[in-house]
């Protein structure tokens, strides 16, 4: 036995750890080894100093005041604006779910030959066409989400609100980009289709960034 | 306290209330139990202002995952491990155990106990040096020699294994001896 097992092996004898058998063979090493003793003697000192230290420490200041201050701005997510929260998402859900039957049926009708030549274009207009119902319910379902994930964002980790941010550019961007091409081009149904199939990409992003809370 | 420790009914009583949403009944708690979670983290970090945020952390966090403590073990006990987490997962105390550093300053809020006129000043320095054991054999060894848990109990609050607990347990005991020589 080396020397490193030897003070191993006192140090399981001092913890009570060791069988009946294995503490005689340690006790008579001690009585027979004046090195071993005071080996045992100086590790019993650092045990016993280390169970003698005081478990408590009073804290120079009170920190009450500041945990209480973190737990009413967390509040609001838990209970008092919770149900406030959770009208907002379900509002927006609803929304998203409106919105996201609009352009199903849009690109039902928008699918069949015969609805080629229906007046889905002309962008500009708000007069009843197609695209502007669309449009009127992506830009409701937009500001809902929208609302429910700003009121979420300081549950989410930054990184994640970069990323949802970062994807919610990308998306605007190309919204604004089918748009300039569509003052150009009125009647292209591919742009009308592109830009419907952005609004849904960006519903769904949003909706799925709204959830992400609930699923912490 | 070791986890296998009951729950005080006082705890319990506050606990339920807590649970339920009441913050006066979580403030009780954190009357009856901040000296012991800020001691820890004092001890684990060695810096005063970071066991203050840490203590707060603790306890927020404790406020937050309450709805899971189902009282199977003693609500300190729960605390304790939960703090023992925040104060290894916060990136500034990890930064702190690697470097070791430890001020005295911020050591001298740990109090000495009554009745050591044997060696004066012997607790602070066993503190200082239990501030610059390796990281794994401090925390090892203050929850077995300090705070009086058993290996098995540090192996499933660490994730290490039982004979991993009792190597760094050994090390930091011979680190302190030669130390305290």
């Amino acid at each position: 036995m080396n020397v490193d097992d030897r003070e191993a092996r006192l140090n399981d004898y001092l913890d009570g750890v060791l069988t009946p058998e294995e503490a005689a063979t340690v006790k008579q090493e001690l009585a027979r080894d004046a090195d071993y003793r005071a080996l045992e003697t100086s590790l019993r000192r650092v045990m016993d100093e280390a169970a003698a230290l005081p478990k408590t420490v009073t804290p120079q200041r009170d920190l009450w005041a500041g945990i209480e201050a973190r737990l009413e701005r967390r509040e609001p997510e838990r209970s008092k604006g919770s149900g406030r929260y959770r009208y907002a998402l379900l509002a927006a859900s609803f929304a998203a779910v409106f919105f996201a039957g609009i352009l199903f049926a849009q690109f039902q009708w928008g699918t069949r030959p015969q609805d080629t030549t229906v007046t889905l274009v002309e962008p500009g207009k708000t007069d009843g066409s197609e695209l502007a119902l669309v449009e009127a319910e992506y830009g409701q379902a937009r500001a809902l989400l929208v609302q429910a994930l700003d009121d979420s964002r300081d549950q989410l980790s930054p990184e994640t609100i970069a990323v949802v941010d970062e994807n919610l550019a990308i998306i605007g961007t190309a919204i604004a980009e089918i748009k300039v091409a569509l003052k150009q081009d009125p009647g292209n149904q591919l742009l009308i289709r592109s830009l419907v199939a952005a609004y849904d990409q960006e519903v769904d992003l949003l909706q799925q960034a709204t959830q992400l809370p609930a699923q912490l | 306290m070791p986890a296998t420790e009951t729950m005080a009914p006082d705890d319990m009583l506050l606990v339920r209330r807590a649970q339920d949403g009441d913050r006066r009944a979580f403030e009780e708690l954190y009357r009856l139990h901040v000296n012991r979670v800020y001691g820890l983290c004092l001890r684990m970090c060695g810096q005063r202002t970071l066991a203050e945020d840490l203590t707060q952390e603790a306890f927020i966090r404790a406020w937050e995952k309450l709805g899971s403590f189902r009282g199977d073990s003693a609500f300190y006990s729960w605390l304790y491990r939960l703090t023992f987490n925040v104060v290894l997962g916060d990136k500034r105390s990890q930064a702190r155990r690697n470097a070791r550093v430890v001020e005295r300053e911020d050591l001298s809020d740990l109090p000495h106990t009554d009745g050591d006129h044997r060696r004066p000043g012997l607790r602070v320095d066993l503190e200082t040096a239990i501030a610059t054991l390796p990281p794994g054999a401090k925390q090892v060894f203050i929850l077995h020699d300090v705070e009086g848990y058993k290996h098995e109990e540090i192996a499933e609050m660490t994730g290490l294994a039982a004979g991993t607990s009792k190597a760094h347990l050994h090390r930091a005991r011979k680190l302190l001896r030669e130390q305290l020589q």
